[in-house]
């Protein structure tokens, strides 16, 4: 066996064990194929459970995805310079667990631990709402949830599940949502 | 000579702990509205990051969010004001909203602001009947 297979057997073990999941899918730019219409879209506000809002990342999200010539944040459900208002609601939660690996790998001069073997655990659910409005009546409401978990190591490099990821990807479903239900799958 | 240094170091190290919120006050009294609001939103930033997940109180027995919903108040009733002395209606009645929200929802008093707000949406002459019954119905 040579040493390139051994690395990639202890890299594919590492991912297998250390890895993480959500419930709905991650959705990119391209599999959302937008188009950018001649249309406003406002944000009235997302809020979390402390009543913070997270309009502007919504805001910039929707900017990134190039799905309106305009967005903007409005205090205004029924703006006249907005096709759609959305407003919306989410709560986010995280748990995170460790073991007593770590103790028991020191005596192993923590090799065990840097081998990538996981030793914490976290998991957690994002909830969102959205409520869209056009021209002042509510036209149709959505909600997700994300559902996740993590196994983690002494290796993992990446952040943990944070708000923002979270409701970043629950905007970009409601746009795939909104694509069939307003803009006729185009 | 050395009384004098001494009191230059204390201002410079006064000015270099002042909070955002102290900082922003300072420039929205001179006139310094994009700065201020930039201070402001640095400490909404912090308390919003604060507020994602709620800490283990160990005296307690719970978990509990911990931040100050006083700091986060006054910055986002203060990025109110920024816009509404720069003459941008719209964003600032949006912040005016945002506040009230925010402070009905953590039992705030804001009786002071609310009879400001309320001067501001008269003399702004708001065709949203909607919006303006919201911030009229303020305690």
């Amino acid at each position: 066996m040579g040493r390139d297979t051994v690395v990639a057997i202890l890299a594919a073990g590492c991912l297998a064990a250390g890895g993480c999941m959500h419930t709905l899918p991650s959705l990119s730019k391209e599999q959302l194929n937008l188009k950018q219409r001649h249309i406003a879209i406002g944000v009235e506000g997302v809020y979390d459970v402390n009543e913070f809002n997270h309009a502007d990342s919504v805001c910039q999200e929707l900017l990134q995805l190039q799905c309106a010539d305009r967005v903007k944040t409005t205090y205004d459900l029924s703006d006249p310079e907005c096709e759609y208002v959305i407003r919306g609601n989410f709560a986010f939660y995280r748990v995170q667990t460790s073991n007593g690996f770590h103790r028991f790998s020191y005596y192993l001069l923590c090799l065990p631990l840097l081998s990538g073997i996981p030793n914490a655990h976290c998991d957690g659910m994002c909830m969102s709402s959205f409520e869209v409005y056009r021209r002042g009546s509510l036209v149709k409401t959505y909600e997700y949830r994300d559902v996740f978990w993590e196994e983690r190591s002494y290796l993992t490099v990446w952040p943990l599940p944070n708000a923002d990821p979270e409701l970043r990807l629950a905007v970009r479903l409601l746009l795939r949502d909104m694509k069939t239900d307003f803009f006729g799958g185009a | 000579m050395k009384k004098c240094m001494m009191a230059m170091i204390c201002l410079g190290l006064a000015a270099g702990c002042a909070t955002n919120l102290e900082k922003a006050s300072r420039l929205m009294q001179e006139g310094k509205y994009p700065e201020a609001r930039q201070f402001y939103q640095r400490a909404l930033s912090g308390e919003q990051a604060k507020a994602e997940i709620p800490a283990w109180k160990s005296n307690l027995h719970r978990y509990q969010y911990c931040f100050s919903t006083n700091t986060a108040a006054v910055a986002i009733y203060g990025i109110g004001n920024t816009y509404r002395h720069e003459q941008k209606r719209d964003e600032a009645l949006s912040y005016y909203l945002y506040f009230v929200q925010f402070s009905k929802r953590h039992g705030r008093t804001f009786a002071k602001e609310s009879l400001d707000i309320k001067a501001y949406i008269k003399e702004s002459s708001t065709n949203d009947t909607k919006m303006v019954s919201q911030l009229l119905a303020i305690p």
